[in-house]
């Protein structure tokens, strides 16, 4: 029997998986604890006969209090980052494990004296859930459709497939998250209708707009913010208790990272507490040495209303993003059929309201935000099997792409919101006599400067004959595929062959480097 | 032609760092501070060689340095010699890299447990592909049918046949709807290619080939339908709600100033517009055409001024042996004459001319054009490569639309 296919949600904070029964019903896979969802988290530890061996899930998130700097969490705000990025520095400064630069510029992380790559963290956490599903399935898993947010970039989503393969998961498809959500709400509802996806995870906040129209799934925009989730909200109110601590003991728990992670998963169950109830305790006994050496007993209620102010600045960068995708396909938000909330902090009454008041009406009822996404990737499999007739999804490009080339103008090539795959294609010259080598950049983002966008890669084109300057022209191709990743090919004008083409290794990760990474992960589990 | 016949050698040096404090010694002592690094080496250097060393870190990264040999002293047996490099690519930027690498790992060194092993010690320099200087992007591969399974090869003869359709057919065509159809007409046939043609469609059969195959389709079909779109909302169908409504400056069409009105459009073309458009944003090659034309004053004056009268002849003779039909004659023939003058716009315009009239004979119109658009950046006055493009975008419409073969 070939190898299984199954869908991964790979969360910033949880993970969930779902496959597909044989009549069609999709089934979340419930881990060894019995939970539908499995923490992304991973903690290297010594296990009794001395080895060095990765704890991931709820094992991890134990010893996370024990041992905050050897427990990795929200690695996802990593993948595929560069470590001079201005919001990897202010991430950097609130994380308990140390965050490095690699020798090519990526964040990576400095867990026990050793780097690691934030792939290779993803990836312990997906042989894990690759190891929930075969024990479930009873079968081998070889494949799987992993969801990233809309708003990834290009390095984001190839770090991500890096991931997978170092787990020994071939990548069949990247599904967007807000894709996967509409895909699992309404997949087997016949009806035309227009959805608006507000995806609040724990790290990213996405919304996209989705046309199903005779079985078309047609993801019309889609716009985000890539740091904004649930994580900023546990950071306000563990800024909030520590301000408190500070002024009522006089004790600095800033730089007591054991305190912190135990604020942060009070903080988490605050949140959920708070999401039903209107008001909760928070007990933290032994938090901290006060002044003068005496521990300090930390206990207080709060209530939603609290939170709510608390949290009000994070709140307040919903509608935005929003109003943004609306606008974006010459739209009112009022022609918004439905509103589809997803990911688990859209439990939070003050974001339902927040985006109730943006679009006019009352989100969707989705029984549960956290496993949606996941069954909708769950879908994308039995659609890619045949299992479903009728039914296509069609999805986006989510930022502009664009080519400069040494001392010309850069121009944008595909435009954002292009529907993929696609392909467009430019022509450059040489500048030079006799030039053999044509240089070129590849940027993400829609500014006419191309400072201001990310930088993909730089491609040197080799090998082009001797001839004047002007005569030689290079057709370079830029096509995205379904999986929303970008390739690069060359061709010369005028002749049969095709010229070399580099790319200078500026960011992610070679295939040498996965081979290697691989070998390590297999070490650990 | 072969890359690097003529360059200087590039070469790969690894340089193993067992300790951290040997990574210190070479970023702070070995390299001098004006970037010069004397080494010796296992090879014959000589003054201009491409050195790279590959400094592999106690971790088992593996950190690239480029350098440039500056002085050499072979020995005398000739396979080793003294140099000095100058090491370019370390900047102070790697130098602090470097510095907060080393810091990291003394920090964590006393620890036990090797997260990551140090890679085995077999590949050495032998294996140069395995440092990450740059990495070789492989072109697209040619999609063959000798990977397809057997049982799969219908379906892959099916969509070859299509590709060739959509690939020839203007975007109406490839829609089968009318020139002028409206906007549900054009979405309604839209929805049922995308249908057909997804590459999620043909997921299940599982060979790359198929997959790539109807991903090339599709392309076509998106591109097809973002033209018939945009042009009914421009012909004042209101606004679609659809992605991507904005302006594709990636299309060719936008590089070269004066080849707009070519498009899918009637002929009396909105002239005014596409001027403010040309000049908002006059592509790299408008810039480069003017700069070369500035410097060659007698080539802009009159492209056929410099030519001697043989070269007349052979543009005559070349353009009898297209209408012919005989594409590769004329390209050879062509050839021939831009040996002797290279800088003949008309020669050189008409040879890709010949080479895109070869391609439409192959059946790759959408190559095709992008030769034909070259042509027109040489020589704006070759009536050839204007007539070709017409003629390759299929106005006015000639052939059964991929629609009304599948649907009728």
């Amino acid at each position: 029997m070939r190898p299984r296919t199954i869908g991964i949600d790979l969360g910033t904070t949880n993970c969930c998986v779902a496959t597909i029964d044989d009549d069609g019903a999709p089934r979340i896979i419930t881990n060894q604890q019995g939970e539908t969802t499995t923490p992304s988290m991973v903690s290297v530890a010594e296990n009794d006969a001395g080895e060095v061996r990765a704890l991931v899930g709820n094992p991890a998130k134990r010893r996370a209090v024990t041992n905050p700097a050897e427990t990795v969490f929200a690695v996802k705000r990593l993948m595929g980052r560069r470590f001079d990025d201005p919001e990897v520095q202010a991430l950097a400064r609130t994380l308990p494990y140390p965050v490095v630069s690699a020798p090519n510029g990526d964040a990576w992380i400095s867990l026990r004296g050793e780097l690691m790559a934030p792939q290779q963290v993803s990836a312990l956490v997906l042989a894990e859930l690759r190891r929930v599903a075969e024990a479930h399935l009873g079968g081998e898993v070889g494949e799987a459709i992993i969801t990233v947010p809309a708003y990834f970039d290009n390095a984001q989503r190839q770090a991500t497939v890096d991931a997978a393969r170092i787990a020994g998961l071939e990548v069949r498809r990247l599904l967007n998250e807000p894709t996967a959500a509409a895909m699992g709400y309404g997949a087997h509802r016949g009806d035309n209708r227009r959805f608006a996806v507000c995806d609040l995870g724990g790290g990213t906040f996405d919304v996209s707009i989705v046309n199903v129209e005779d079985g078309v799934f047609e993801v019309i925009s889609t716009h985000g913010d890539a740091f904004l989730g649930g994580d900023d909200f546990d950071r306000a109110i563990i800024e909030q208790l520590v301000g408190e601590v500070r002024q009522e003991h006089g004790a600095d728990l800033a730089e007591d990272a054991q305190a912190l992670q135990r604020l942060k998963l009070e903080a988490q169950q605050l949140k959920h507490a708070l999401s039903s109830a209107r008001e909760a305790a928070i007990h933290l006994p032994f938090l901290t040495q006060g002044a003068g050496g005496k521990p300090v007993n930390y206990q207080r209620s709060v209530t939603r209303d609290q939170l709510e102010l608390w949290t009000q600045p994070i709140i307040d960068r919903l509608p935005q993003p929003c109003r943004e995708a609306v606008a974006r396909c010459g739209l009112e938000p009022s022609q918004i059929d439905a509103v589809i909330l997803v990911g688990g902090m859209t439990r939070m009454p003050a974001v339902q309201r927040q985006i109730a008041g943006i679009f006019g009406r009352q989100p969707l009822k989705v029984v549960n935000p956290d496993e949606i996404v996941s069954v909708g990737a769950a879908t994308q499999v039995a659609l890619l099997d045949g299992r479903f007739e009728g039914v296509v999804l069609l999805d986006v490009t989510s930022r502009a792409l664009g080519l400069h080339v040494d001392g010309g103008r850069y121009q944008q090539i595909i435009p954002r919101n292009a529907t993929i795959p696609t392909r467009e294609h430019k022509i450059i010259a040489t500048t030079k006599d006799d030039q053999t080598e044509l240089a070129f950049d590849v940027y993400e983002g829609e500014s006419p400067d191309p400072r201001e966008n990310r930088h993909l890669g730089r491609y040197v084109c080799a090998g082009l004959p001797a001839a004047p300057a002007g005569d030689v022209l290079v057709l370079v191709d830029l096509t995205v595929d379904v999986d929303g990743i970008l390739h690069v090919a060359v061709s010369e004008l005028g002749s049969d062959d095709r010229p070399e083409l580099h790319m200078v290794a500026t960011a992610g990760l070679t295939r040498a480097d996965v081979k290697l990474l691989t070998r390590t992960v297999a070490n650990l589990s | 032609m072969a890359p690097g016949a003529s360059d200087p050698p590039h070469r790969t040096l690894k340089v193993k760092c067992a300790t951290w404090d040997q990574v210190e010694a070479f970023y702070a002592r070995k390299v001098h501070s004006d970037g010069r690094l004397p080494m010796r080496v296992p090879f014959a250097a000589h003054v201009g060689d491409r050195v790279s060393l590959a400094l592999q870190l106690p971790g088992g990264l593996v950190v690239s340095i480029d350098g440039d040999v500056i002085e050499a002293e072979p020995a005398a047996d000739g396979k080793r010699s003294a140099m000095v490099l100058a090491v370019h690519g370390m900047t102070a930027e790697l130098r602090q890299r470097l510095a907060a690498l080393v810091e990291d790992g003394r920090a964590g060194g006393q620890s036990s447990g090797e997260l990551v092993p140090p890679p085995s010690d077999e590949p050495p320099a032998a294996q140069p592909a395995d440092v990450p200087v740059d990495e070789r992007v492989p072109p697209p591969s040619p999609i063959e049918a000798e990977a397809v399974s057997p049982e799969e090869r219908g379906v892959f003869a099916a969509l070859e046949t299509d590709l060739r359709d959509v690939r020839e057919g203007a975007a109406h065509e490839v829609l089968g709807v009318a020139w002028d159809a409206g906007v549900a007409d054009v979405r309604g046939a839209y929805f049922g290619l995308t249908k057909r043609y997804h590459p999620d469609i043909y997921a299940r059969y599982r060979s790359r080939p198929i997959l790539d195959m109807a991903q090339e389709i599709f392309i076509l079909v998106n591109r097809a339908y973002d033209r018939m779109r945009d042009a009914a909302v421009e012909a004042g169908a209101g606004i679609v709600a659809g992605p991507a409504l904005l302006p594709h400056s990636g299309w060719l069409v936008a590089d070269f100033a004066d080849l707009g009105e070519q498009a899918d459009k009637p002929k009396p073309a909105p002239l005014p517009a596409k001027r403010s458009r040309a000049e908002s944003s006059p592509g790299i090659l408008t810039g480069l055409f003017a700069e070369a034309a500035g410097t060659d004053p007698d080539a802009a004056a009159d492209p056929g001024a410099q030519a001697i009268d043989s070269d007349d002849d052979v543009l005559d003779q070349a353009r009898a042996l297209l209408a012919a039909e005989e594409h590769d004659n004329a390209r050879s023939l062509l050839a021939g004459a831009l040996k002797r003058s290279p800088r003949n716009r008309s020669l050189r315009a008409l040879y890709y001319v010949a080479f895109g009239r070869k391609l439409m004979a192959e059946g790759d119109g959408v190559k095709a054009i992008a030769q034909f658009e070259a042509a027109i950046a040489h020589d704006r006055s070759c009536a050839e490569a204007r007539a070709s493009i017409d003629a390759a975008r299929g106005e006015p419409a000639k052939k059964t639309g991929l629609f009304k073969r599948l649907f009728r």
